[in-house]
């Protein structure tokens, strides 16, 4: 068994027949991270849910909390707000934010998809 | 195995995945060597290495260094070999106990140690009909120089189980060229 030259050379010469291409470590290297990139928006998406879920339950909480405490308190702010907002000079003063925002958000979506790609 | 192979393997779980390219310029050849040699397609061996490579590198972080990296690679790279013909059906060479009995070791040492022209193809051949599992001991053995240890350590099998494998493996070389031969 500690000799075995036949066989040794045998397999020595089937083998020096086969060759990795030359750019399989270049290959590799961009599957991973592609795989990496691919694993952290995941992770982005799964933080951004639980952001949101942890939000939406922070509000409903505090709304809930608020109507258990002073349920008067709470309408009179809500009509308070309401009353304040539908006022033609408030309104006039939130429209130019409101048109900015909603101009922004597409081109935000836009920068963010040429950046990644 | 480098000295400094841990530290490599701490900075890219650090970060610095462009580190990993030492392991893949150190171990890819042999590795797709070994999953060649099993699979018999190196196209399908390619993809294989790959996929080995693609493995250690998610599992990177259980690698504590009880192994040297090159036996922990090998040892991804047999079962994902392994896993991907198991899909397939291999034909299988049943040898009798009757059989091995009749073969002494001396025949199959001076067949094996032949290096004539005829003898090394029909060796060559021989090698081929060997199963995956066969393909994947003798080459450490042979080709890499593995002791029965390491490959016990890669194969998760007793040293004395890979001594009697080895011991089969030449045996059943032996049947395969003689009846080429013959």
């Amino acid at each position: 068994m500690k000799t075995d030259n036949g066989l040794r050379t045998a397999m020595k010469k089937q083998s020096a027949t086969r060759q990795l291409p030359s750019n399989f470590g270049y290959r590799t290297m961009q599957r991973i991270d592609e795989n990496l990139l691919r694993r952290e928006k995941r992770n982005e998406r799964a933080q951004f849910i639980c952001l949101v879920a942890f939000c939406a339950l922070s509000v409903a909480g505090s709304i809930v909390y608020l109507l258990m405490r002073d349920s008067d308190l709470l309408s009179e702010s809500v009509n308070d707000l309401l009353r304040y907002c539908s006022t033609a000079p408030h309104l006039l003063f939130w429209i130019p934010s409101l048109v900015a925002l909603l101009l922004l958000l597409p081109f935000e979506q836009w920068l963010k998809r040429k950046i990644l790609s | 195995m480098r000295q400094d192979e841990p530290d490599i393997i701490v900075q890219i779980l650090a970060g610095k995945t462009e580190l990993f390219a030492y392991f893949l310029d150190t171990y890819a050849p042999q590795v797709f060597n070994l999953i060649a040699r099993m699979v018999g397609d190196e196209k399908d061996a390619e993809e294989l290495t790959q996929d080995t490579f693609m493995k250690a590198y998610q599992r990177l972080s259980s690698f504590h260094s009880e192994s040297t990296f090159s036996t922990w690679v090998y040892r991804i790279a047999y079962n994902t070999a392994l896993s991907a013909l198991r899909k397939e059906k291999n034909e299988c060479l049943a040898i009798t106990d009757k059989q091995w009995e009749c073969i002494s070791d001396q025949e199959a040492d001076s067949a094996l140690n032949d290096e004539s022209e005829e003898r090394i193809a029909a060796l060559q051949k021989a090698v081929d009909r060997l199963s995956p599992e066969e393909k994947a001991i003798i080459t450490w053995f042979y080709e890499e120089g593995k002791s029965i240890a390491e490959i016990s350590q890669i194969t998760k099998q007793t040293e004395s189980n890979i001594k009697v494998r080895l011991h089969r493996i030449r045996k059943k070389l032996y049947i395969l060229i003689t009846a080429e031969e013959g």
